[in-house]
């Protein structure tokens, strides 16, 4: 690797192929020097402050890299200064002012938080709640009480209550939600032509859990399943069909791995099976998870912690070669807890339905899991930080706030949708709870006077 | 309209255009990417999804770890060949369409160049999403947007997306217009219904009443209380903005006619008003699995948008589910990735089934006039394609192989010096070296990368850009 | 055995890369969540103009504080003119008769996606440029065979009841009858007046009453106010 590429690399203030230590002195000059800049919330999300994809720079990047004229860990402070009366993105607001004012220096869609007017309209927020939540549009009738009432909020609210165990939203909205953490496909799911797993339950669990006040953590720890009739079943669950090879093939169904093993959503039968297949290590199985449940896509290079010493190339696949490492060094170590979960067997699965179950001697592995920077002795342990994490927090907010408005918050709202995931906690993790929460706000019913 | 008043710097205009033209362009022009004069063409981008790797195709190898033993090099050809191999799906199910890539070669290696490169991602969706937008070299814009700005302002819908994945996601430059982005089609046998909004619907209104429906619409929104709360409103604007220009610009060109490939025995289209486009035979006979094929129905669908102005800048991908028959699979299932399992029948039974495609869609751009305009020449004058695809495969001969940044890309046009090989194959390794762009002369130790594919269909179309690689080499001269 | 192992990978991988299939992209602007785009205005970055022009266009998916609308969806849109027209699902729009169009042929562009069959795992943030050409379709449909149940009906009719539908010429206060109840119906609120008067002076250069019952409804059930919340 030639200097100016690595020196590139070293600006990535989040991760790097080389040396860790650069990597996490570099980010941390970076928020040190600017704390309140978007991005240095938490490490994992600063990125993009000089990244669109890494490894390619954003313009900020790239002015930095154009200033750089050492080593980043010596030489990053004074580059930064240098490049803070710039407008790298040439949106007509200089690097300082964007960092400091909640702007993205390097993305010109992104500008300082400015101030907006905006009042409560009950009635729109009732409109958009029949739309989003009931999957129905509001009557005349319906508004003109909205009108005469004297609290009209509490007609939005108690409207939303209804809508929320409406079939459409716990069959309908929410399953589609479901979709990109699912990835169904109905010709290898319960009745098609090869059945590897059942996809209805990941649905039905989803849909479940994310209904009703229940806790949405246990999108990560459930070791229960919910059948078609939307009942709780505790313990190991049978294929509906029997194994088959004919017309139809059918070597899965049913939730055969063990209670004690299951965490939620990342567990079941489908998952596994999807995501793992083949590989000794399920990466597309971890990275699906973070991406999905977390909301950092190592794909884009989002939620990078490289770990010391990794990869360690366990199946062999070359992947420690610099361009690999910068994800691997995060990814496989992600990865590792997943290892000893099987994903598709072809006799094994026949016989005794072993998709998706635990085997412990499936690798040597296992115990040497990461996750944000925490060792995990299993996969038990990792869903556990991922639940209880800030990123997980973050993510279901996120999920919620773009089902409904299908956008990003912008700067102005930030503080409301802080607030969102700030409070999930205190509201039990509840998704009812959030939205409750979340209707009453100036993103979701606000407009202009 | 001053340059100052669209709020654009310099530093934009050097994006949106070349620099050297600027002078003799309108700040529209330039910010639509347009050369002054600027004329239809057409790109057609083939998503070759999985990493069709090139030295399973036309950069073949007698020796080396992939090397084959039965590379045929037509006459006077400066590409090799492999002949369909005797494929199967497992052993189970006969896998390949029989085409032979020197059947390829031979009508239309002339108008083709093959470059290798190095790519820079091996993961599915932003490999293929940097495959078309050449890693963001031109400011995010994918080059289908390019084209579809530079070359489509004529055409209602310049952008069709029959593909999906990373190929079919919009760039990252938020200066493109919604004209220009791409428009998803979920099934192109169904399409044309989504072209008109009223034809077949109701036998009581006719053309006129729906002009008059549709302008007391107009009159009432603009009058509404919703409308102004909303004013200004981009999303608005846009909805509104297309219902008023693009579904006119569609109903009145009849797509819903042009681009009807369903077939009447089978579908009662009579009755509902409907006709069967008047190029079906022609395409037809080009892709006579359309009925079935997806990817065959893409292509027809393909060339009927651009014969009839619909759009210019199309990509296609081919169908990921195996076309299991009596007689077995013409494709490999998830096309090239199918690799994983089996390489050679993967890499091979594809190439014939893109290729085959390919040929059949270069045929009909050859035979077919500019908007039925003999005057204006043939389609195919003003016609590029791109086989894309996200990767290369580990340089294997037997077995599975994984994904591999070192590949290579193919690409066919009167615009382009065909019959060259850009760069080269390291025989020890199977591994593909770079050159020189401006001279063309093989370089060792250096790699093209996707800025460099983008670059070249670039200047081969005439797309200036602020940061476009200078690819001489590969591009005819005007 | 072997043709069983086979056929089973073959079948697990064919879904595995057809989830890569037909995506919907979200648009090219991504922008951090919690961050914004706005300008010292309050209007997006971008918009420079308005009406599908070069710059005009850009960046629809951008968020404009105060003026962000919600696309009213497939659902929604279905069982609003369901309820306002008093139809049953099976009684809206099919093509040839036998392809839904709002399950089916045009759910896409009417904001929905198809997961099982399509590998569509994400919908379209924003319409779409042929969502309008869907919309048109589905309302004139549904407005077509409410006129057809209610010409049928005749004094039963439930919802085009305040003309007789094969009238040549309804009077005005009998066409701000139906407008208004349309309104209702479809809007769910009262119509302003000026609104009231475009739609009369549409209806006297009309000729036939279905013609008008019909094109009010279309006209109306089709507004970008029964399309964006």
């Amino acid at each position: 690797m030639n200097l100016p590429i690595r020196l590139q690399w070293w600006l990535l203030l989040c991760f790097i192929a080389g040396p860790l230590e650069a990597t996490t002195i570099s980010t941390e000059i970076f928020c040190q020097k600017y704390p309140k800049s978007l991005g240095c919330e938490t490490k994992q999300a600063s990125c993009n402050i000089c990244h669109t994809a890494a490894p390619s720079l954003n313009p900020y990047g790239d002015d930095i890299s154009k200033n750089l004229t050492g080593n980043i860990d010596v030489m990053l402070l004074e580059t930064l200064d240098k490049v803070e009366g710039l407008d790298s993105d040439a949106d007509g607001v200089k690097n300082l002012d964007e960092i400091l004012n909640a702007g993205a220096p390097g993305n010109k869609a992104v500008k300082p938080e400015v101030k907006v007017q905006l009042t409560y309209d009950p009635a729109q927020a009732f409109k958009r709640v029949k739309s989003i939540y009931c999957g129905q549009t509001a009557s005349f009738d319906e508004m003109n009480t909205l009108k005469a009432a004297t609290d009209p909020k509490a007609l939005v609210h108690a409207e939303l209550s209804k809508c929320l165990d409406t079939a459409y939203w716990k069959n309908e909205a929410l399953q589609r939600l479901a979709d990109k953490k699912v990835q169904p496909l109905a010709a290898v799911g319960f009745g098609g032509n090869v059945v590897i797993a059942d996809y209805r339950y990941d649905y039905r669990l989803f849909s479940y859990i994310m209904s009703g006040d229940r806790d949405a953590r246990e999108l990560l720890s459930a070791q229960y399943h919910i059948d078609v009739n939307g009942n709780k079943v505790d313990g190991v669950i049978a294929r509906e069909e029997a194994a088959q090879i004919g017309q139809r093939i059918v070597i899965g169904g049913g939730q055969p791995l063990a209670v004690n093993r299951r965490a939620g959503m990342m567990t079941t039968q489908w998952f596994l099976a999807f995501y793992t297949m083949f590989s000794v290590l399920p990466r597309n199985t971890a990275s699906q998870v973070y991406r999905e449940y977390l909301g950092m896509d190592i794909a884009k290079g989002e939620g990078l912690m490289p770990v010391a010493n990794e990869p360690k190339d366990v199946d062999n696949r070359k992947v420690g070669q610099p361009a690999c490492a910068v994800c691997h060094s995060t990814l496989d170590p992600l990865a590792y807890s997943f290892s000893t979960y099987v994903g598709i067997e072809t006799v094994q699965a026949f016989l005794f339905n072993s998709n998706g179950t635990y085997r412990a001697n499936r690798s040597t592995y296992e115990a040497q899991g990461q996750i944000m920077g925490q060792p995990v002795p299993d996969l038990l342990a990792w869903a556990e930080k991922a639940r209880n994490s800030e990123a997980f927090k973050k993510n279901i907010a996120h999920m919620m706030f773009s089902q409904a408005l299908s956008r990003e918050p912008m700067a102005h709202e930030k503080a409301e949708f802080d607030a969102l995931w700030q409070n999930l906690a205190t509201d039990a993790y509840s998704v009812n709870k959030m939205l409750h929460r979340f209707v009453d706000t100036l993103a979701f019913g606000g407009r202009q006077p | 309209m001053k340059i100052k008043d669209m709020n654009v710097d310099r530093r934009k205009l050097l994006k949106a255009s070349g620099a050297g033209l600027l002078g003799a362009m309108t700040p529209a022009q330039i910010l639509m990417g347009q050369t002054a004069g600027a004329d239809k063409k057409y790109i057609f981008n083939i998503c070759a999804f999985g990493g069709a790797n090139i030295i399973d195709s036309f950069l073949a190898q007698p020796t080396g770890p992939a090397a084959y033993n039965n590379i045929v090099q037509p006459n006077g050809s400066a590409f090799k060949t492999v002949p369909p191999l005797q494929n199967s799906i497992q052993g189970a199910i006969p896998l390949g369409n029989g085409y032979d890539q020197a059947v390829f070669v031979q009508k239309h290696g002339v108008d083709m160049a093959v470059m290798t490169c190095e790519v820079s991602s091996v993961n599915h969706i932003i490999a293929a999403r940097r495959a078309m937008s050449g890693d963001n070299i031109n400011g995010g814009r994918t080059i289908a947007e390019a084209v579809a700005m530079a070359f489509g302002k004529s055409c209602p819908l310049p952008n069709l997306m029959l593909a999906g994945g990373g190929y079919a996601l919009h760039g990252d430059d938020v200066t493109v217009p919604e004209s220009a982005k791409a428009q998803a089609v979920t099934d192109p046998l169904m399409f044309a219904f989504a072209t008109h909004g009223f034809k077949g619907v109701s036998n009581i209104v006719s053309s006129g009443d729906m002009q008059a429906a549709r302008q007391l619409r107009q009159q009432l929104e603009s009058v509404s209380r919703f409308q102004q709360q909303y004013a200004g409103s981009k999303v608005l604007d846009a909805y509104q903005s297309n219902r008023d220009r693009i579904v006119d610009a569609l109903e009145k060109g009849d797509m819903a006619t042009k681009l009807m490939m369903l077939d009447p025995a089978t579908n009662n289209l009579a009755q509902y008003g409907f006709t069967l486009s008047a190029d079906i035979n022609t395409v037809r006979a080009k892709f006579p699995n359309m009925a079935t094929d997806p990817f065959e129905a893409r292509l027809a669908l393909a060339f009927l948008a651009a014969k009839n102005g619909l759009s210019n800048a199309i990509s296609v991908g081919p169908s990921n589910s195996p076309l299991v028959t009596a007689q077995g699979s013409p494709n490999a299932p998830i096309a090239f990735d199918w690799s994983h399992v089996d390489h050679r029948g993967a890499q091979n039974s594809m190439w014939s089934y893109i290729l085959k495609g390919m040929d059949g869609l270069i045929d009909l751009l050859k035979a077919t006039d500019v908007d039925g305009d003999p005057s204006k020449g043939k389609m195919w004058d003003r016609s590029l394609i791109y086989i894309a695809t996200e990767f290369g495969r580990d340089k294997v001969a037997t077995g599975g192989s994984g994904h591999h940044l070192n590949n290579g890309v193919v690409m066919i046009s009167p615009m382009l010096q065909g019959n060259k090989v850009f760069g080269g194959i390291d025989a020890a390794t199977g591994l593909g070296y770079g050159f020189d762009t401006a001279t063309g002369a093989p370089a060792t130790g250096t790699v093209m990368k996707e800025k460099h594919h983008y670059s070249a269909i670039a200047q081969a179309m005439g797309i200036p850009f602020e940061n476009r690689i200078n690819m001489g080499a590969m591009v005819k001269k005007p | 055995m072997k043709k069983f192992i086979s056929l089973l990978i073959l079948s697990i991988l064919v879904i595995q890369c057809s989830s890569n299939r037909l995506r919907r992209p979200s648009g090219g602007n991504a922008s951090a969540p919690g961050t914004g785009s706005i300008d010292e205005n309050g209007n997006p970055i971008g918009a420079e103009d308005a009406k599908g022009s070069v710059n005009g266009s850009t960046a629809v998916n951008m968020p404009q504080a105060g003026r962000t609308l919600i696309w009213k969806r497939y659902r929604p849109l279905e069982t609003g003119l369901m309820a306002g027209l008093g139809l049953t699902k099976d009684q809206l729009c099919t093509e040839l008769g036998t392809n839904p169009c709002i399950d089916k042929v045009h759910l896409t562009v009417l904001g929905g996606n198809e997961p099982f069959l399509n590998g569509q795992y994400e919908r379209a943030q924003t319409p779409t440029v042929l969502t309008a050409v869907a919309v048109d379709r589905v309302v004139l449909s549904s407005c077509g065979k409410r006129v057809e149940l209610d010409r049928t009906a005749g004094a039963a009719a439930q919802i085009f009841k305040f003309f007789p539908l094969t009238a040549a010429k309804p009077s005005d206060d009998q066409v701000k009858q139906q407008a208004t109840e349309l309104y209702h119906r479809l809007l769910a609120r009262e119509p302003e007046a000026a609104e009231l008067d475009a739609i009369v002076k549409f209806a006297a250069s009309s000729t036939a009453g279905d013609k008008i019952a019909l094109s009010l409804c279309f006209a109306i059930g089709s507004s970008a106010e029964n399309i964006f919340l």
